[in-house]
């Protein structure tokens, strides 16, 4: 069967572009840029009691992409010791795409939306901050269409595609 | 009386300015930190901050369950993993 073939590289993948999708979120927007912390909106960051509670939760939320990122190593390496598996690049990162856009896409609508703890650029206002929020969820489908499209491809068993050249037997 | 360094005067007037609670006096430092204690007991006894930590790894978990039973390919490439295109060959 081909798709079992597929199945171990692209689940591995897809569980590791969630932990890499919340770990460029943590990094680039909670610590190097500062647009948004956990909690920002609830607590805003201007004063150091509140920056130092917004830190505690972003260091669960850095702790549980940790734990994902693990899970993903961890089914890469199993993916690896099964025979017969599908062993390509763009399978590869086309599940990372898509791990990564749904990890955008499902964060954005909870957090951003329903519960509302923070917003991609807190200190924007209104219309802006919405506009914001709505260009992070857009990447999230951006990076899952992506994905879809490599993993696709990928998975074609036509002649010089990986399916047919990177079979681990 | 003595010098105060450049950077730490610069430091204490940044603080006076903009943070009090920047203000490297025992005092203060101990009301901030009595601040964050109660902000963090307060933000964890709040259902959704601890929902908007946890929940999307759940769903995330869930859908990659679902996802693991589902087919990427067109019916096409199927017919040819059976196959059915050495036939042709």
């Amino acid at each position: 069967m081909v798709d079992e073939a597929v199945k171990p590289l692209r689940k591995a993948g897809i569980v590791l572009g969630i932990g890499m999708g919340g770990f460029v979120d943590g990094i680039l927007f909670h610590q190097i840029f500062q647009i948004h912390s956990m909690l920002s909106n609830r607590y805003f960051p201007d004063t150091l009691a509140n920056i130092e509670i917004n830190m505690v939760w972003d260091g669960l939320f850095h702790a549980f992409t940790w734990i994902t990122t693990a899970i993903g190593i961890s089914l890469l390496w199993k993916a690896a010791k099964v025979r017969g598996v599908v062993w390509s690049k763009e399978l590869l990162l086309g599940s990372m795409a898509m791990g990564w856009g749904l990890f955008n896409l499902v964060e954005g609508i909870i957090d951003h939306h329903i519960l509302q703890v923070h917003h991609v650029v807190q200190r924007a206002e209104g219309q802006t901050q919405l506009m914001w929020d709505l260009v992070f969820d857009a990447s999230g489908i951006g990076l899952i269409a992506l994905g879809f499209y490599l993993i696709k491809r990928a998975s074609q068993p036509e002649i010089g595609n990986p399916i047919s050249s990177a079979v681990r037997s | 009386m003595p010098m105060i360094p450049k950077s730490a005067s610069l430091y204490i007037t940044f603080a006076i300015a903009f943070e009090k609670e920047l203000l490297a006096c025992p005092i203060c430092h101990t009301d901030t930190a009595k601040i964050v204690r109660a902000g963090l007991a307060e933000s964890f006894s709040h259902w959704p901050s601890i929902l908007a930590a946890v929940s999307p790894f759940i769903i995330l978990g869930l859908i990659v369950f679902m996802m693991d039973n589902l087919t990427f390919q067109s019916p096409r490439s199927s017919k040819c993993s059976s196959g059915e295109r050495n036939h042709g060959r």
